[in-house]
């Protein structure tokens, strides 16, 4: 929505990410805030912080797939997978620099989300999904049996090392924050702008009425593969982050468990939205930080016994439960998402006091 | 030298024979009707020229392009625009993003330029929203340009659709049953604006309309269907006036 009183003069005016003066202030404020955060904020949230901006990389990707394209993917941590192998057996084995290892990572899980793509030119919705499980399969089972020698298998995995760029290492929770949160401003704004130009609208025209696409002259095929190209491409890129955060990659990293969540991030934050995107990562994240904070506590409440007496079940059983009851939830009150309760939130505020 | 030819069409469904040895021309720059009772195969023949249907046998020449084994998509690159008799609009989408929609295959900026929005991607946004732009002007659909076409009424999305169409910049248009349900208001509206553009931008226009009024009073040539045959073209008033095509419509009369 438009602020009262904003007229556009100019045709790129219409499509501008930031358009008014209160929008660029506003996105400089929250640029500072990220800037000065590692200085008064611990090292447990600055790693929930990380993990959320890893999250949301992947979870972009999956949104321009299933939230512009229409289609849909249980392959996503799968992809992420070999994204995360690639950079970090480039970077081990070839001797790769970190920026060069990063895109290429992105490429080669771009690759493989293409290849798991294909069969969307003949099945929809609920037999594309079950097509494209097969890449949480084939993935992992890939990295276990293949070459277990270079990779790692599932024991004792792959040891990645931290990021080098131009001579400096990113090996504190800081500086990794500083990295990724980088990376994922880039990555948003790449989205975005794929979202407001002709690809964008090509995904959507897919979406909303594929007969009719075709028709006006909108190659399907050629555009639901691009769509599984760069869902896939985010998904290595987040991928490759994550294994040099965490500096040790196990196959058993990336389930398919981890697919569905991300599915259920896309649907959480608001299908069709960048944005919802984002909040849907923190969403689902802030929330598992809060259930494994919990878990302990709830450990000495219950009786002896009960869920094995281990934290660690409480904590995946409890894990499962909110993720599906926030799921529930969302569904039935808010199916829009996240972003167009935060839309309708703004446009409360700028309508006050004429809105209740 | 007509822009289509249609040349001895069989199209059939499982033994039910939709088209039989369907042949007409349409001349460039020119308005074609195709009329005929329900069921008679005027959706029919449209989704064949547009490569939704296959026939079995017969040609299809646009602009001296057999088209009748071609890709859908590839068939519109040539020059082919149409509407639809069910409104089929991206509903996601404003009516502006509807018209750029449609005039995709006009850009030709890449993945990589638009990803970063810079050089071809941006400058071909601002080109083709100027033209489209034109054609809202055309259409007088100025109020609802950012409107998301889902919340629009049917006669403004029939003319959404139309505009869309039109973004395509085609040489023949396609317009299923523009007038559909609509109010007499509305359906002068619509005609004055199918005069206007063919007026204007000289475009071939195929049209497929149940309100003879409007169809006699503006198409160079009728083409008639029944079960399938054509049985009658040419002009409005030879074709009014053919007894097969009385009996069409109105039946035999007793002996």
């Amino acid at each position: 929505m438009k602020l009262f009183g904003t007229f556009d003069v100019r045709y790129t005016q219409c499509t501008a990410i930031f358009r008014t003066l209160t929008h660029k202030i506003t996105f400089v404020v929250f640029l500072l805030v990220l800037c000065f955060l590692p200085l008064i904020a611990g090292e447990q949230l600055l790693s929930l912080l990380t993990h959320i901006a890893i999250t949301s990389i992947t979870v972009l990707g999956l949104m321009i797939l299933v939230g512009y394209a229409g289609q849909i993917s249980l392959g996503q941590s799968a992809f992420m997978a070999v994204g995360a192998y690639a950079s970090g057996l480039l970077i081990t084995l070839c001797g790769f620099p970190f920026l060069l290892a990063l895109p290429c990572a992105g490429l080669a899980g771009g690759l493989a989300g293409l290849i798991f793509g294909i069969p969307s030119l003949r099945l929809k919705g609920f037999y594309l999904a079950m097509a494209t499980l097969a890449a949480s399969f084939i993935i992992p089972w890939l990295i276990v049996w293949v070459r277990p020698d270079i990779t790692g298998g599932v024991y004792p995995g792959l040891t990645v090392p931290p990021p080098v760029i131009f001579g400096f290492t990113f090996n504190t929770e800081t500086s990794m924050f500083y990295l990724v949160i980088t990376i994922t401003l880039i990555m948003i704004y790449l989205a975005k702008n794929i979202t407001r130009t002709r690809i964008g609208r090509a995904f959507v025209a897919i979406r909303d009425n594929d007969l009719a696409a075709e028709v006006l002259g909108i190659n399907i095929f050629k555009y639901k593969l691009m769509a599984f190209f760069i869902c896939s491409v985010y998904a290595g890129i987040s991928g490759a982050l994550w294994g040099h955060w965490q500096r040790a990659l196990n196959p058993e990293h990336f389930t398919l468990m981890d697919s569905v969540w991300y599915l259920g991030m896309v649907v959480v934050g608001g299908l069709g939205s960048i944005m919802g995107a984002v909040f849907g990562a923190a969403f689902i994240r802030i929330l598992e930080y809060f259930v494994t904070a919990v878990a302990p506590i709830l450990e000495g409440w219950l009786p002896e016994g009960l869920a094995g007496g281990y934290a660690i079940y409480i904590f995946v059983g409890l894990g499962a439960l909110t993720f599906g009851m926030s799921m529930i939830l969302f569904l039935i009150f808010q199916p829009r998402g996240i972003n167009h309760a935060w839309r309708v939130f703004l446009a409360s505020l700028r309508l006050h006091p004429f809105s209740d | 030298m007509p822009i289509l030819k249609v040349d001895r069409v069989t199209l059939s469904f499982g033994g039910v024979t939709v088209l039989s040895n369907v042949s007409f021309d349409v001349e460039e720059k020119s308005i074609c009707s195709i009329i005929g009772p329900n069921g008679a195969g005027k959706t029919s023949i449209v989704n064949s020229i547009n490569g939704f249907y296959r026939p079995e046998n017969g040609r299809i020449i646009f602009s001296g392009n057999d088209i009748i084994r071609k890709p859908s998509h590839k068939i519109a690159a040539l020059g082919i625009g149409r509407t639809f008799q069910q409104i089929e609009l991206y509903t996601g989408l404003t009516s502006v993003e509807n018209m750029l929609a449609g005039r995709h295959m006009l850009f030709n900026s890449g993945m990589i330029s638009c990803a970063l929005f810079y050089g071809k991607a941006r400058r071909q946004e601002v080109e083709h929203r100027r033209a489209v732009e034109k054609i809202i002007d055309l259409l007088e659909i100025e109020p609802i340009r950012d409107e998301v076409v889902g919340n629009l009424s049917y006669g403004l999305r029939k003319r959404v659709e139309l505009g869309r169409a039109l973004a395509m910049e085609p040489s023949l248009l396609i317009l299923d049953e523009p007038m559909a349900g609509m109010n007499a208001e509305e359906k002068e509206d619509m005609v004055r604006f199918i005069l206007d553009i063919y007026d204007l931008k000289g475009t071939s226009i195929l049209l497929i309309e149940h309100d003879m009024g409007v169809v006699m009073d503006i198409s160079h040539k009728v083409v008639v269907l029944d079960f399938g045959v054509k049985i009658a073209d040419g002009a409005p008033e030879e074709v009014s006036v053919n007894p097969a095509v009385i009996e069409a419509y109105l039946g035999r009369k007793k002996a």
